[in-house]
């Protein structure tokens, strides 16, 4: 009786750990509504790293190459919509990722 | 009075050994050793959901990623769903006690493969390219490598405590 419910009381907690692990991600990836400002990843075009948000663009599958070394990404507060992909927020990020930015 | 130089060393002597007797017995404790266990094994479900679950959800990138890779691109699409699969069915395993030791086989195993994966980018890629999600993304492969080592130890520690429950268990009765 005991073990069946020490077994059960270890279901529990790791269906938790399930919640939480979930919930975790789901809050990581939400996306603004109108209007609300959100921080998301932005790809430096440019290569150099500066504050314009010309030179950084939204990409859904977008990627940083480890090699050649040049400001690939950084994160930028954004609200929807977007023009053109280009944050119209604040920049977040203190320096840009290294990298190299694959638009393909 | 002067302490006896002989006698002082058998005294510290006499305490080391308590203390990795105390170490050892800690270790043994059936108790001790099934919530080590368990909060590893919580922690092994932590990270592959986490994984499963971004790998899902960022399905294109995660596939567009592969597709770059010598070797996998060809086995993208399999790959990209072989992965997050079999993290989810491991984890289902690590839910239930009973199936929790079959569930920290196959995290092992799914590990090493993922560390070997690694180690072969790091010595044979010519570009490495970074597709990894969750709480890693921001490691470098070689960091990754050492998380993921460090997980694989995590995981044959609580392994190895099972079989000591097991044989304490067994002796008493």
């Amino acid at each position: 009786m005991t073990i069946k419910m020490t077994n059960i009381k270890k279901v529990v907690l790791s269906l938790l750990v399930v919640g939480i692990a979930v919930s975790t991600q789901a809050f990581k990836n939400a996306k603004p509504v109108n209007g609300q400002f959100a921080t998301g990843i932005f790809y430096n075009i440019s290569g150099i790293e500066n504050n314009n948000p010309q030179n950084y663009v939204f990409s859904e599958t977008g990627d940083c190459l480890d090699l050649p070394a040049a400001a690939c990404s950084a994160t930028w507060n954004y609200t929807l919509p977007l023009t053109n992909g280009h944050p119209n927020g604040s920049k977040v990020s203190t320096s840009d990722e290294v990298g190299t930015y694959d638009g393909n | 009075m002067p302490v006896d130089p002989i006698n002082f060393q058998s005294i510290n002597i006499t305490i080391m050994r308590t203390t990795v007797i105390d170490m050892k017995s800690l270790l043994f404790n059936p108790k001790v050793a099934e919530r080590l266990t368990f909060g590893i094994s919580l922690a092994c479900l932590f990270l592959f959901i986490i994984s499963a679950y971004a790998k899902i959800e960022g399905h294109d990138k995660f596939i567009l990623g592969l597709s770059k890779v010598q070797f996998i691109g060809s086995y993208a699409l399999w790959v990209s769903w072989a992965v997050p699969v079999s993290e989810i069915a491991i984890s289902i395993l690590l839910i239930h006690p009973l199936t929790q030791r079959y569930g920290l086989l196959g995290f092992t195993g799914l590990m090493m493969v993922f560390t070997l994966y690694i180690l072969g980018m790091l010595l044979w890629a010519e570009k490495l390219p970074c597709h990894c999600n969750l709480i890693i993304e921001k490691l470098s492969f070689s960091q990754h490598l050492i998380f993921n080592v460090a997980f694989i130890a995590l995981a044959l520690l609580a392994l190895r405590l099972m079989k000591i429950k097991k044989i304490i268990i067994f002796k008493l009765l």
